[in-house]
């Protein structure tokens, strides 16, 4: 039987520390990992007898060797939720230019980061020294463009 | 023009045919449903109003819009899953069906989702949904839906619906069935001329052997939803009609909330069961949105 409870409060912690997310929070939430470095966050288990093509949830984090690294779509979940390491860029020139990958200066802590504009969260990016990258996946970089040129 | 050969075979069914023709020829208006797990009607509304999209409420319905401004699907409400453009027709089926909170649901032929996180959005992500999709290539789109919205309580599977297995039971069934797609004529002008009899026909047959698995996989007491979007009462009273003789599935009345047709008990030489009176028929000149079919069925509580 997997331990869901010390799994539960790790991922809790996580969220907790880095990005000032209450615990309660995530109370609803069932957290499972999957393929030893995966962790999905569900709301229900597949009942039994059935094969799935995908399970129910979404993937929230992966564990890499210097700890957890989250998802751009459950960032994107916890929105307003999410008090700390928020990079704010409100012009959408900046944005643009986080999103063609290229790095922009901003004073945040080393560590992964919210991408947040004008209020809405928008994915996951990394700072080091000073500088911000997205980590946004490809795909929906260029869906999000396409949403910026008619605001821009 | 709708076609003499195709669509004019429902002359004497479809009230005020003419309306129907003038309604199947103009542009199918665009519509929004909110996406409640991710923001509410009212903030949706704002922010797309601020952003210049002009927003008509539909009046039988909170969570949906009509948007009177073009490119509605490239804004970042779309991109963060706060709305699903959809048919108001196609919003119908989960009305009907009524999930709730916490129970097991099936839906069996899922994709592209509009309706699965519609259902979802009513469970508010608690208890199983099933997102059912036996066709490889539509799940893409399905399983970018449901992360798109947030639905954290579907599962997507992909058997063929008529041998999805007999391992659990669901308090509701979703069976929006495979069909001629007649309904969607305005937006698929190809289908002005209605579809051919062997489409039908073959449809039809698919349909029944989905129908019977579909009710035989509810718990006692469980509701089966069965929607087309298609005129054709082969697909639709004649499927319904098939269950019922099959088995001892109880069709309730369905109530809507804007003026529908009743099913209709014969045509043709066809003669269907009485009770399939108690369905609903859609047409667009009645919603000024596609055409459909739904049906609502029990099955005894033992």
């Amino acid at each position: 039987m997997p331990d869901y409870e010390n799994l539960h409060d790790e991922v809790a912690s996580f969220f907790s520390s880095r990005f000032g997310v209450a615990r309660e929070v995530l109370d609803q939430l069932t957290f499972v990992e999957r393929g030893g470095k995966e962790i999905w966050a569900t709301s229900a288990l597949t009942p039994t007898g059935i094969a799935s093509n995908r399970p129910a949830g979404v993937r929230i984090l992966r564990r890499m060797p210097h700890g957890f690294k989250p998802t751009t779509v459950f960032l994107c979940l916890l929105a307003e939720h999410i008090g700390t390491s928020r990079v704010e860029v409100d012009d959408v020139q900046l944005l643009k230019q986080l999103l063609l990958g290229r790095p922009i200066q901003y004073e945040i802590d080393d560590g992964y980061a919210a991408v947040s504009y004008r209020g809405d969260i928008l994915g996951c990016a990394v700072a080091k020294g000073g500088a911000v990258r997205a980590l946004i996946p490809t795909q929906k970089r260029r869906e999000l463009l396409g949403c910026l040129d008619p605001e821009s | 023009m709708i076609g003499e050969r195709g669509l004019a075979r429902y002359r004497t069914i479809i009230p005020r045919w003419r309306e129907f023709v003038d309604a199947c020829t103009r542009p199918l208006p665009v519509t929004i449903r909110v996406n409640t797990l991710r923001a509410s009607p009212r903030d949706v509304r704002d922010r797309l109003t601020r952003k210049g999209f002009s927003l008509i409420p539909i009046a039988w319905s909170e969570d949906l819009f009509r948007v009177e401004t073009p490119r509605v699907s490239k804004t970042i409400e779309h991109w963060l899953g706060m709305f699903y453009i959809q048919e108001a027709v196609q919003t119908l089926p989960v009305r009907v069906l009524s999930p709730q909170p916490g129970e097991t649901i099936l839906d069996m032929a899922a994709a592209p989702g509009g309706k699965c996180t519609h259902i979802a959005s009513c469970m508010r992500n608690r208890g199983a949904l099933i997102a059912n999709e036996p066709v490889g290539k539509r799940q893409p789109s399905l399983m970018a839906n449901i992360n798109r919205l947030g639905v954290l309580n579907t599962t997507v599977t992909s058997y063929r619906g008529e041998s999805f297995p007999m391992h659990a039971r669901f308090d509701r069934v979703l069976l929006d069935a495979p069909c001629s797609a007649e309904g969607t004529l305005r937006k698929e002008s190809t289908l002005r001329d209605g579809a051919t009899r062997s489409a039908i026909a073959r449809l039809s047959r698919l349909q029944q052997r989905l129908i019977l698995r579909a009710y035989d996989l509810l718990k006692p007491g469980g509701t089966l939803v069965y929607s087309t979007c298609t005129f054709a009462p082969e697909e639709n009273e004649g499927t319904v009609s098939h269950l019922l003789s099959k088995r001892d599935a109880l069709l309730d009345q369905i109530t809507l909330p804007f003026p529908a047709e009743r099913g209709i008990i014969a045509w043709n030489d066809e003669e269907y069961a009485p009770e399939v009176a108690r369905c609903a028929r859609i047409y667009p000149h009645q919603i000024d949105s596609g055409g459909g079919f739904i049906a609502r069925l029990r099955k005894p509580a033992r």
